[in-house]
């Protein structure tokens, strides 16, 4: 358990280090204040997650060998059914 | 479950390592740092999907609460792919539109945003403990 606590604080720290690019993208002051918002509640989100939600992260990739091409192709779904193969091996 | 010296230790440490290792591979153009934003946004929400199923399968959450988050993460991966193909087309040779980079990465972090509030309101997230333990 110890071990996904520590992925999850790794990915928590990723996203902070990664919000500021994304705003950084943002050109219109509105627009990134807004974007900046967003970033910090998205951070406490997992900050969250890591404190109270202890998923099994088998699987999980480091995002830099992922191509651009299989961003965002796996549904809620298709995540749930992977967990249950998980839980039945 | 509360954190103790020595997970806030590990923390600590987590993040510093992290930080190091972001400066060593920091992306050095625009295209490269929008990459990595989108390829960071996946592996986030793909957490965050994991955490939702995983309460689901767990019966912490009925039918109606995963709907609903099958609904944001229906937007979330559409708004996803609308950037990821717009950097896909910057990576071709094609100059992205900034409005539209705007206006897609800031729906994107509203989203993700609504699912923390979500998340919150199903309980599966205490925000007042985040600083707890440590």
């Amino acid at each position: 358990m110890q071990n996904i606590l520590q992925i999850l604080q790794l990915m928590t720290a990723v996203a902070a280090t990664a919000a500021p690019v994304a705003t950084a993208l943002i050109q219109k002051d509105e627009d990134r204040r807004k974007a900046e918002q967003a970033a910090a509640v998205f951070i406490g989100a997992m900050t969250g997650l890591q404190k109270t939600i202890v998923p099994v992260l088998e699987g999980l990739r480091d995002p830099s060998t992922i191509t651009l091409s299989e961003l965002f192709t796996r549904d809620a779904d298709a995540v749930l059914e992977q967990i249950k193969r998980e839980r039945e091996q | 479950m509360k954190f103790g010296i020595k997970t806030g230790t590990i923390f600590i440490l987590t993040l510093l390592l992290a930080a190091c290792g972001t400066i060593q591979t920091a992306p050095t153009t625009p295209l490269e740092k929008a990459k990595q934003a989108v390829q960071t946004a996946d592996a986030v929400w793909y957490t965050a999907q994991r955490a939702f199923a995983t309460a689901y399968l767990d019966g912490k959450l009925t039918e109606n609460d995963w709907g609903k988050f099958r609904s944001i993460d229906a937007q979330v991966l559409h708004a996803g792919r609308l950037l990821r193909d717009a950097v896909r087309a910057w990576e071709a040779g094609i100059d992205p539109s900034p409005d539209r980079m705007n206006k897609l990465t800031a729906e994107l972090l509203s989203l993700f945003s609504e699912a923390y509030q979500f998340a919150a309101q199903l309980g599966l997230i205490v925000p007042n403990e985040l600083q707890g333990g440590q």
